[in-house]
């Protein structure tokens, strides 16, 4: 099966996670990396390029590169096989886990292995399932000790959806997520800056908006 | 864009937003709990693994189990709660609520997982919520609570393996909302007989997790139990009566439950009953129409909906039915401003969008919102609309149950709602075995509703029957009356005149009810009865039936028992004895029959509980000095005891194991359960195992001993008799050997005496009574100068020729009792050959060679019915019965067909073809209406108009009921282009 690694690693992907997660995180708290004992967990997607080789454009490669995180602070959680087996096979030595992704939190959640820094949801949905599962995350989140920055990443508008959804803006996500009770019984360890970061899908001309929203503690 | 334009600060991607999903959730004021809710919250959330609660509808149970999963799931930051429901819209409203507990501390309720709303892979997320730790659920009680529905919760549970159950099904809060669907009946000492649900709450109560029990009607309308004695006995029970709840209502003031009786098409009677409570004001309705399969259904329901619709309108006075296709919602409306809106529940193509309307809270929140909502099985238990004053209900329903699951959607307590009122309108019945009169037993029924209001658990259920097919027990028919029998083959009437024949004499027999209850205010079966010869008289006149005096008597009593069979009989009903006269006939000018409830209120329910408690004080005395008097004598009283106070004890025990189950005619009341525990004699009212199993055999073999009016004989040839007969005969021996075996039930003794036959277990001597009866049989044939036959339609020929057969037998056989002293006897009457069987064959041979003969002389078949020539009809009813055997193929000797063809009569012995016969009469029919342009009229002076009339409202009949009409003759009528000619008209 042959694997687009092009679609999350492309010029406008990087740009985002750069704004979206290194910028902020240190704009937030004012500080280079993460702390040592604490961990960057993320929906990874694939980590190598079509030889087989870490690519560089990668998340992993990216927040590396640019001091973000050490390598054994990366923990990656893939959901589909082959693309866990690839990205095992190019980096052997990192955590990587392949199941879902809220699921992975909270196993090592209940393990006591689970030491969150900076925790990317870079999901596919759309804002109304988005909203459920980021509240989920945020619940999970909440029970955790220390600084933790969530960025919830969601699929605004498609060229897949129905004509009468194709209205999606940056308010969808945030009317689903007020309505979350989750959400609310937890939301008051949180801050929210009221902001969205838009960015249309990765290939030149893509239809498709994505937003990212931050939110920290 | 590039790299070092983000760095630099040159973004213009970040989009600011004005929805402020910080700000605190508002949850504004929130009443406190009902005085109820916290009295039963004080006695239930304190350590009490097992807890019921019944409490009436509309009483805020679910807030209350709400209240107490909560206060159970924060308490233990393990423990996973599951609330069941049966039905996905009742779950719904467990999905969100606010609600404050007695403390004052508000609770914003949200469960985690709700399975009837997203109904996807059920059972795959209830085994994940089971299985599954949710790190943050200790802070958040929401995350371990599921709602679904009992069959979500039964198939997680039998879809786990006995490992998986053992580690996942413990620390579990169980929460079975609407208790009354679980079924623990105990069929043998601490061995139930359970369906699923039950399986699911016993295993739990096993395996020590907690359990919240909760509903509104605590029995089962099909006397079954609903959780196992164990059970019962470790629970805490909180009970609120009606009237208690009524005391706290602010709005209501009282129910009536009025009874309408007719035999018209119901959607036809049904403008009278909306008429009825629209002139008391009372508008927003719920009509539960009757299951298709069910008597008084047409069998097109979406006929019926359409037809209820037009008399909504014509009672409102409504100008146009127009549906609104986004909702799913009728509105009649008409130009001064009318806007009626009716809900059809019942119609699939609209019913999705109908529920999604009735489920939201507009429906109460706005009182214009709805005026009507019609259903079948919905909108029953949970459903939940606060402004219905109304209510039909038609046609017998599953269950006294569901018919108080139905009274209880109009029990709300709304602002300027002060009366509710029901009608239930019921198929005509002639006769009431159980009760006097029929108010009496509809008087009884609505007593029934009405306690179980009142009382958790005293009062064993009962249901009111008809011929509905829906009914419980479904063994009445609802179907036409059976058309097999003899009489209507001797008459040789067809299947239209059969349907006619019923049509009219149902009609005539509702007249004359209704003249009785006119002039003497009620009637009795017996006085029905007597009038069926006249009508059948009437009606073979008629239609030029040529009949003697015999067979009209024949065709009255095989009417008559059809209708019977419909009787509004009470089964398993104990509250005859309480007097408390709610129920009264009325004027039946409006309908056949009607019978009006008195309003039901406050202090007329206060008076019932008055009149309960009595009778339980008294029946608490008896019981207290039954106990005693056990004690006393270290033994049972025994119910044949000369002494008199002995058998009176023994006698009263007997009837109370019958009350605990449902039987019999005595109330059983749960205070004497509590009296005999005290007394260490707790199995006092247990029926044994195998004393049940007897006595439902004994009430079987009572039963079969009315149907035949004989005794069962343990040599017969049929399998059932045979079997009943031995089962007696063991009984008779057990009975005289007590003292030895010990194997006799009491009982069983009851039962018998109950039925009248208290000396069936008598033994007797069979020799004696077998010589007595050898001498009536001699004696008889001397008299009549012939061998009876065990077929006559003479009852006492009847027996004398089966008896005669079975000694013939007896005597042919080395395995059955033949007594010598019989043969003696016909000796002695010069017939010695009287029990030698005879080669009936030959005989029948020898009468066929006659019969054919007779066929050839007189160029025609024998009549059984137009002749007065005695041999004629003596050989037509041969032949009929011939016929008969050869139909059926039972009993037929094919060599008679042998000689029939030697004389050339091939279909000497074939049926008649009744839809060839019907279709030559269709031809008729149709050729005479296109000669006189108009359609035959029933009532006509010409008799051959008359006829057809009668033969087309026959076919119009069984082609509206869908019942023996032959479609050839529809074919026949679109052939002369009268393609309506069968329709109905009104």
């Amino acid at each position: 099966m042959s694997i687009q690694s092009q679609v999350w690693s492309g010029n406008k992907k990087i740009i985002a996670r750069e704004e979206t997660i290194i910028n902020q995180y240190r704009k937030i708290y004012n500080r280079q990396s993460i702390p040592q004992d604490k961990q960057y967990w993320t929906m990874c997607g694939n980590l190598s390029d079509n030889n087989n080789n870490i690519n560089h454009d990668s998340e992993y490669a990216q927040i590396i590169r640019e001091g973000l995180i050490q390598p054994h602070q990366f923990k990656g959680v893939e959901i589909d096989e082959t693309i866990y087996k690839r990205n095992k096979q190019v980096l052997p030595n990192i955590e990587i886990y392949q199941d879902d992704f809220f699921k992975t939190l909270n196993r090592q959640a209940n393990q006591n292995q689970f030491k969150p820094a900076i925790v990317n949801a870079d999901l596919i949905n759309m804002p109304e399932i988005g909203a459920i599962y980021i509240s989920k995350i945020i619940a999970l989140l909440s029970m955790m000790p220390g600084e933790v920055m969530l960025v919830a990443n969601l699929v605004l508008d498609s060229p897949y959806i129905s004509p009468t959804r194709k209205k999606q803006d940056i308010d969808r996500f945030l009317v689903n997520l007020k309505n979350q009770h989750k959400f609310n019984a937890f939301k008051h360890h949180w801050n929210f800056n009221n902001e969205c970061y838009k960015y249309a899908g990765n290939r030149e001309h893509s239809r498709t908006s994505m937003g990212s929203y931050i939110f920290w503690k | 864009m590039s790299l070092d334009n983000v760095r630099t600060g040159f973004t213009s991607n970040w989009f600011r937003t004005n929805v402020d999903v910080m700000q605190p959730k508002e949850i504004g004021f929130v009443h406190p709990p009902r005085k109820w809710q916290s009295e039963c919250f004080e006695t239930i959330a304190p350590n009490n693994p097992i807890s019921i609660i019944n409490a009436p509808t509309g009483s805020g149970k679910s807030t209350m189990l709400s209240m107490l999963a909560y206060q159970r799931t924060v308490s233990d930051n393990k423990k996973k709660t599951i609330i069941a429901v049966p039905q996905t819209v009742i779950g719904k409203g467990f999905n969100t609520k606010v609600f404050k507990l007695p403390d004052g501390q508000v609770i914003d309720w949200s469960v985690g997982v709700d399975l009837c709303t997203n109904a996807k892979d059920t059972v795959e997320q209830f085994t994940n919520f089971i299985s599954e730790d949710i790190f943050y659920s200790e802070a958040y009680p929401f995350e371990r609570i599921l709602v679904c529905t009992h069959a979500t919760l039964v198939a997680a549970f039998q879809s786990l393996s006995t490992e998986d159950k053992q580690t996942h099904w413990n620390n579990l809060l169980i929460c079975v909302d609407e208790t009354h669907h679980i079924q623990m009946h105990e069929i043998a000492d601490e061995v139930y007989n359970m369906n699923s649900l039950g399986q699911v709450v016993d295993y739990s109560f096993r395996n020590n997790n907690e359990i919240i029990l909760v509903s509104a009607t605590m029995f089962r309308g099909d006397q079954k139990g609903l959780v196992s004695d164990e059970l019962l006995k470790d629970a805490t029970k909180y009970n609120l009566p009606f009237d208690k709840y009524m005391e706290e209502m602010k709005h209501l003031k009282s129910f009536s439950y009025d009874f309408i009786i007719d035999t018209n098409d119901y959607t036809e009677d049904i403008f009278k009953c909306i008429k009825n409570l629209f002139d008391e004001n009372l508008k927003k309705l719920f009509i539960y129409i009757p299951h298709p399969k069910s008597y008084m259904s047409s069998g097109n329901k979406i006929k019926e909906i359409q037809d209820i619709l037009e008399q909504l309108k014509n009672n409102l006075n409504g100008d146009k039915i127009t549906l609104d296709e986004n909702t799913g919602i009728y509105h009649i409306t008409n130009i001064f401003g009318l806007d009626y809106k009716v809900c059809d529940l019942v119609d699939e193509n609209l019913s999705k969008r109908s529920i999604k309307f009735v489920n939201n809270e507009i429906i109460n929140k706005d009182r214009n919102a709805l005026d009507c909502v019609i259903a079948l099985n919905r909108a029953k238990e949970g459903f939940d609309w606060e402004h219905a004053n109304g209510m039909i209900v038609v046609g017998q329903r599953n269950s006294l149950t569901d018919v108080i699951q139905m009274v209880g959607r109009l029990l709300r307590d709304k602002q300027g709602k002060e009366k509710v009122k029901a009608l239930h309108m019921l198929p005509f019945s002639p006769n009431q075995p159980t009760a006097p009169n029929l108010d009496n037993s509809l008087n009884d029924f609505f007593k029934a509703i009405a306690i179980s209001l009142l009382m958790e658990d005293v009062f064993a259920p009962t249901f009111l029957q008809t011929n509905d097919d829906s009914a419980p027990t479904g063994q009445l028919s609802g179907a036409t009356p059976s058309v097999s029998s003899n009489i209507f083959d001797d008459l040789e009437l067809d299947e239209n005149q059969r349907l006619d024949l019923f049509d009219k004499a149902q009609k005539a027999l509702v007249n004359i009810a209704g003249g009785l209850v006119e002039s003497q205010g009620t009637y009795s079966p017996e006085e029905l009865k007597e009038q069926m010869p006249s009508i059948m008289k009437k009606w073979v006149e008629e239609n030029k039936i040529e009949a003697d005096e015999q067979q009209i008597e024949e065709l009255a009593k095989k009417i008559y028992n059809q209708f019977a069979k419909r009787s509004l009989q009470m089964q398993g009903i104990n509250v005859s004895n309480i007097n408390w006269q709610m129920i009264e006939s009325a004027d039946p000018i409006e309908f056949t029959l009607r019978y009006v409830g008195k309003d039901t209120t406050l202090e007329s329910l206060k008076e019932l509980r008055r009149l309960i408690s009595s009778g339980e004080s008294e029946s608490n005395e008896v019981c207290h000095k039954v106990c005693q008097w056990i004690s006393e004598n270290k033994r049972m009283p025994n119910s044949r005891s000369f002494e008199l106070v002995e058998k009176k004890y023994g006698i009263w025990i007997g009837a109370q194991k019958q009350a605990k189950i449902g039987k019999g005619e005595n109330v059983f009341y749960q205070s004497n359960q509590f009296i005999v525990n005290s007394y260490g004699l707790s199995d006092l009212f247990i029926l044994l195992s195998d004393e049940e199993k007897s006595n439902e055999m004994c009430n079987q073999v009572c039963q079969w001993i009315k149907d035949y009016n004989r005794n069962p004989s343990k040599d017969s040839d049929n399998a059932i008799e045979k079997k009943y007969g031995s089962w007696v005969s063991t009984r008779r021996k057990a009975k005289k050997e007590l003292s030895k075996s010990g194997n006799f039930y009491e009982s069983n003794q009851v039962i018998v005496e109950s039925y009248g036959l208290s000396d069936l277990f008598e033994t007797r001597n069979q020799e004696k009574e077998s010589n007595d009866l050898c001498v009536m049989v001699c004696q008889w044939i001397i008299d009549n100068k012939k061998t009876p036959s065990s077929v006559s339609k003479d009852l006492v020929q009847k027996k004398y020729g089966e008896w005669l057969i079975r000694t013939k037998i007896a005597k042919d056989s080395s395995t059955k009792c033949f007594y010598e002293s019989n043969q003696v006897i016909a000796e002695s009457y010069g017939m010695p050959n009287l029990f030698d069987k005879i080669d009936y064959e030959k005989e029948s041979n020898q009468t066929c060679h006659l019969i054919c003969q007779w066929v050839i002389d007189n160029n025609k078949t024998p009549s059984s019915t137009t002749t007065k020539d005695s041999i004629e009809k003596k050989y037509g009813t041969w032949i009929i019965n011939q016929k008969q055997m050869k139909n059926k193929n039972s009993g037929f000797i094919t060599s008679n067909q042998a000689i029939a063809e030697t004389y050339g009569l091939f279909d000497l012995f074939e049926k008649n073809d009744i839809e060839s016969k019907s279709n030559e009469n269709c031809h008729l029919v149709c050729q005479w209406i296109k000669s006189n342009n108009k359609t035959p009229s029933k009532r006509a002076e010409d008799l051959v108009e008359k006829k057809y009339g009668i033969w087309l409202t026959g076919a119009k009949y069984a082609k509206s009921k869908n019942k023996y009409f032959y479609q050839s003759n529809q074919e026949i009528a679109n052939s002369y282009d009268l393609p309506n000619l069968f329709e109905k008209t009104r």
